[in-house]
């Protein structure tokens, strides 16, 4: 297994892996968005909200905001305190207050955290605007979850990966010219192959669009994937950075499969 | 209030929009604004292009 | 996680997953494929009669002489190797970047 990072920046990465089966690849790609468990606001107590959104509006906006997330928290169906109706001890959850009065922008900014290493990913969402006189008052609840359950959970954004395509360009033998039409320039529009100015076959998406346009039946320009290399894109939410995202979606497939191994040995 | 993440995908947006909201009102091309902001997806992008703001609307009546 | 065995004979078995998705089973179906042991191997995300929801139910069927259940260890063990190895590339990569 072979991994070349093409660019990695806090908030989104991109690499080719190679060396391995599809499914393996595929099982990353799901882990990083549905498996990797994150903090995020499930429980809102409500003391004042005269705010232009109602209660269950004003919950939604506030569940969405990223939280960095710090290892030190259990999800509540494996907490030992064994949590009744959302209500854990301090190594299920966090609590967030916030208490603002307007006229003013409520930034997630705003969020008093009772722990400091949790904080919004973000500082600059907006949550609400409040007019003259309009107040809100609130203790938010952050629980860890999952993906799979909801949104609010989900850590990687527009996970994805690709074979590897690779791009052969000949002259056609009829007209002696290549005939490029490609939408996202992995093979520039030439006349001729000694014209052909960049070739980036990282860039190509599988369009088809050469063989729907010009009819090609010739091998004039032949696209072929490899099966066992993978283009992989991927953006992080915030509550983990782009590299921790990837590690910790490797770790919970691990994690599945010990589990897995354990069971078979009692069985 | 602009929805915090996009609908399709999943980014956070909400927090782009007061700076594309400033830059379109001062004259600069909206397409421009969202490639610099990091909106690359076109689900994304129509997140901001077709919010309409209501708050101001819905204030009087609270 | 929870694993109960369906029907099993010498060289077959059919063997429930609860509470695993495809992100898991996928991954076991094509490594045991991979397995020179294995005539065959697949998982159906079905449902059963006395539940609601969909669960994986893997199939195995082994080379004369092969047990499933020690092959299915094998892979598991292979799976762990694989995740380690693919965290091993990337922190080189980064450090390289």
């Amino acid at each position: 297994m072979d991994i070349d990072i093409i660019e990695l920046s806090k908030g989104s990465a991109k690499f080719v892996l190679s060396g391995t089966n599809p499914a393996f690849a595929n099982g990353i790609r799901r882990a990083m968005i549905a498996d990797v468990p994150t903090l995020a606001i499930e429980y809102v107590n409500l003391y004042d909200n005269t705010s232009v959104l109602y209660d269950e509006q004003l919950g939604l906006r506030l569940a969405l905001v990223p939280l960095t997330t710090d290892g030190d928290y259990v999800p509540q169906s494996d907490c030992d305190c064994g949590a009744v109706d959302g209500v854990g001890c301090p190594n299920c959850e966090v609590s967030l207050r916030l208490d603002v009065e307007g006229p003013k922008m409520v930034y997630s900014g705003d969020f008093i955290s009772a722990d400091p290493k949790v904080r919004p990913a973000d500082e600059k969402i907006p949550i609400v605007e409040l007019k003259e006189g309009q107040r809100v008052m609130l203790e938010a609840i952050a629980h860890v979850g999952y993906g799979r359950d909801h949104v609010r959970w989900q850590a990687g954004v527009a996970c994805g990966y690709k074979h590897l395509p690779t791009v052969e360009v000949e002259p056609c033998p009829e007209c002696g010219n290549v005939l490029v039409e490609c939408p996202e320039h992995a093979v520039f529009m030439a006349r001729s192959i000694e014209n052909l100015t960049e070739k980036d076959e990282l860039k190509c998406i599988k369009c088809g669009n050469v063989r729907h346009i010009f009819d090609l039946t010739d091998p004039s320009l032949k696209v072929t994937y490899d099966q066992h290399t993978f283009v992989f894109s991927l953006e992080s939410d915030g509550s983990y950075s782009a590299s921790e995202l990837i590690l910790k979606a490797a770790d919970v497939i691990k994690g599945r499969a010990q589990e897995f191994s354990d069971i078979l040995k009692d069985l | 209030m602009l929805p915090v993440r996009c609908f399709s995908c999943g980014k956070v947006i909400a927090s782009g929009y007061e700076e594309f909201k400033a830059r379109v009102e001062a004259g600069e091309d909206k397409g421009q604004v969202l490639n610099d902001l990091g909106y690359s997806r076109y689900c994304c992008r129509r997140m901001l292009l077709s919010h309409i703001e209501m708050v101001d609307v819905i204030a009087p009546y609270q | 996680m929870e694993l109960t065995i369906l029907s099993q004979s010498k060289d077959e078995m059919e063997i429930l997953v609860k509470g695993e998705t495809h992100t898991l089973m996928n991954i076991i179906k094509a490594t045991l494929l991979d397995d020179p042991r294995i005539e065959t191997a697949f998982y159906d995300v079905k449902r059963l009669s006395n539940s609601v929801e969909r669960e994986p139910v893997l199939y195995i069927k082994t080379m004369p002489g092969e047990k499933p259940i020690e092959i299915l260890k094998d892979v598991a063990d292979k799976i762990m190797a694989m995740c380690d190895e693919f965290s091993t590339a990337f922190t080189k990569a980064v450090q390289q970047k």
